[in-house]
This record gives C-alpha cells, sequence and structure tokens, in this order.
C-alpha cells in the first residue's frame, strides 16, 4: 500500500515528538526519506527541517501571509533609512 | 551620520522611488522599472545601496518597540522574539524574494549581497553604536538573525543541525526550492 507523502503533518508530528534542534535534520531523513524517494520530496524534508531549525514558533509567521501593518512598518522603516543616508 | 553624496543621482532616484512606494508590492515595481533605466556600472551599485537599506531596515525591524506588547515570546535563531518582532520579521524576509527579482538576481546570490549589505552597514554606523546601548545590541541581534556566508544550498552542513545559516538559511532553501532541484 503506498502511503502519501504529506509534508506538513509529518514535520509537525516530528516537532512534537521531541529531540533536540540538531537532531530535526537527522530525524526527519531517517523517518521520512527512502532511498527511492526523488529529490522534490528529499528538498522538502530538508527546507521544513531548516525552518524548524530557525524556531518551530517562527515557520508559521513566515509561511502566513505578514499583517498589512508588518508590512507597512517594513516600508516606513526603508523610507527612513534612505531620508537618513541621503 | 552624514549623508552619502558619492552616489550616482540616477541610482539615488530608483532608491528613492522604491523608499517612497506606497507599499512593497509597489517599491518593487518601482525598483524593477527604475532599474532597466540604469546602465550595468549603475545596476552595480544600486544593488549595494539596496542591500545595504535592507541590512539596516532588518536592524529598525527588530528594534522598534512601538506596538510591541508583553507576552510569550519564541525562539527565532537563538533570539527571543515577540509575535509582533515575529510579524515584522517575516514580512522583511517575505519580502526579499520581490526585491531580489526586482533586481534581476538569485535569490541565493541577493542573499550574499545582504550578508555584505549588513557589513557594510555596520561599519558606517559602527561609530555612531555605543557598544552597551541598544541601538548596538539591536544590530548584534539583526546580524546574528541574518546569518552568515556559507556555501551553496546543495553542499551546505546537514540540514537542521546547529549549523544553520539564520536568514541565510531560509533564502537559501528558498532559492533552491524556487530552481526545483
Amino acid at each position: 500500500m503506498r502511503i502519501d507523502f504529506k509534508p506538513l503533518p509529518d514535520a509537525l508530528s516530528l516537532l512534537t515528538s521531541g529531540g533536540g534542534v540538531g537532531l530535526i535534520g537527522t530525524a526527519a531523513k531517517k523517518t521520512l526519506i527512502r532511498p527511492d524517494d526523488g529529490l522534490g520530496k528529499t528538498f522538502m524534508v530538508g527546507l521544513l527541517a531548516t525552518l524548524a531549525s530557525g524556531g518551530a514558533g517562527f515557520w508559521p509567521f513566515l509561511l502566513a501571509s505578514p499583517g498589512l501593518e508588518a508590512r507597512a512598518d517594513l516600508q516606513a522603516a526603508r523610507a527612513d533609512a534612505v531620508d537618513r543616508k541621503f | 551620520m552624514p549623508k552619502r553624496t558619492d552616489v550616482d543621482s540616477a541610482v539615488v532616484a530608483v532608491i528613492r522611488s522604491w523608499a517612497g512606494a506606497d507599499d512593497l508590492d509597489a517599491a518593487a515595481l518601482a525598483l524593477s522599472k527604475g532599474r532597466l533605466g540604469l546602465d550595468p556600472k549603475q545596476r552595480v551599485a544600486l544593488q549595494n545601496e539596496i542591500a545595504e537599506i535592507c541590512a539596516e531596515s532588518l536592524v529598525e525591524v527588530i528594534a522598534k518597540e512601538e506596538g510591541l506588547e508583553e507576552g510569550e515570546t519564541q525562539d527565532v535563531m537563538g533570539l527571543p522574539l515577540l509575535p509582533k518582532q515575529c510579524e515584522r520579521l517575516s514580512a522583511w524576509v517575505n519580502d526579499q524574494q520581490q526585491t531580489a527579482d526586482a533586481l534581476g538576481l538569485e535569490l541565493e546570490a541577493w542573499s550574499k549581497q545582504l550578508i555584505s549589505g549588513m557589513e557594510r552597514y555596520v561599519a558606517s554606523e559602527n561609530g555612531m553604536a555605543e557598544p552597551g546601548t541598544k541601538r548596538s545590541a539591536d544590530m548584534e541581534k539583526a546580524r546574528q538573525l541574518l546569518g552568515e556566508q556559507t556555501g551553496k544550498f546543495e553542499n551546505r552542513p546537514e540540514l537542521g543541525t546547529s549549523k544553520q545559516s539564520g536568514i541565510q538559511g531560509i533564502l537559501g532553501a528558498r532559492a533552491f526550492q524556487k530552481k526545483g532541484r
């Protein structure tokens, strides 16, 4: 029976099952990657491990669209930086 | 910090149109259009200046206290950040794709420019940011978040190890994903 790979739930279960940040990549590969898996799946697991290592709490912010206020804050910061510079 | 007078006026005009746009999407469009009117040497200067300004805006994003509310922090690459800071940081990270596209650069190449831009910004601001001040601490946080120069994404150390390269790792991963490799 073929089991479809669902990267997000599988990565979440890895994060909630414990293990230090430094083990996420190794654990992810051992658990989720079979020798005949394609590069696409290998990459997805690696990407999620990379994001997880950035801090499990951060990547939901990264995956979601930032709010208008946060985007406006960034544009304002740029405008201020340019005014100071030139 | 004294104003820069050594940058080509045509480049400054593009930078001002980018920074003065109404929102991030309009900014990317202004940058893309403005870049097309520059010659190759001016485009290199534009990339360098935009990278430095993006680095400075990363510091500002970390430093901004307005709108922050007390609450639970998230660990982001070793730094505790409040939800509002996380949102602002993600806006910055997500915008780098648009900025790289507008400059006609691959995201991985742009991420390396950002590192260089941060170093130039720190070198220029260093005389003004006294050690032990909040400004100095915020600059160090931004540098830590941005991470260090690394090799190509495919050749980096095993993903998820303690040798993570901060935002560089995220941008590199996105560049790798975009190439479909």
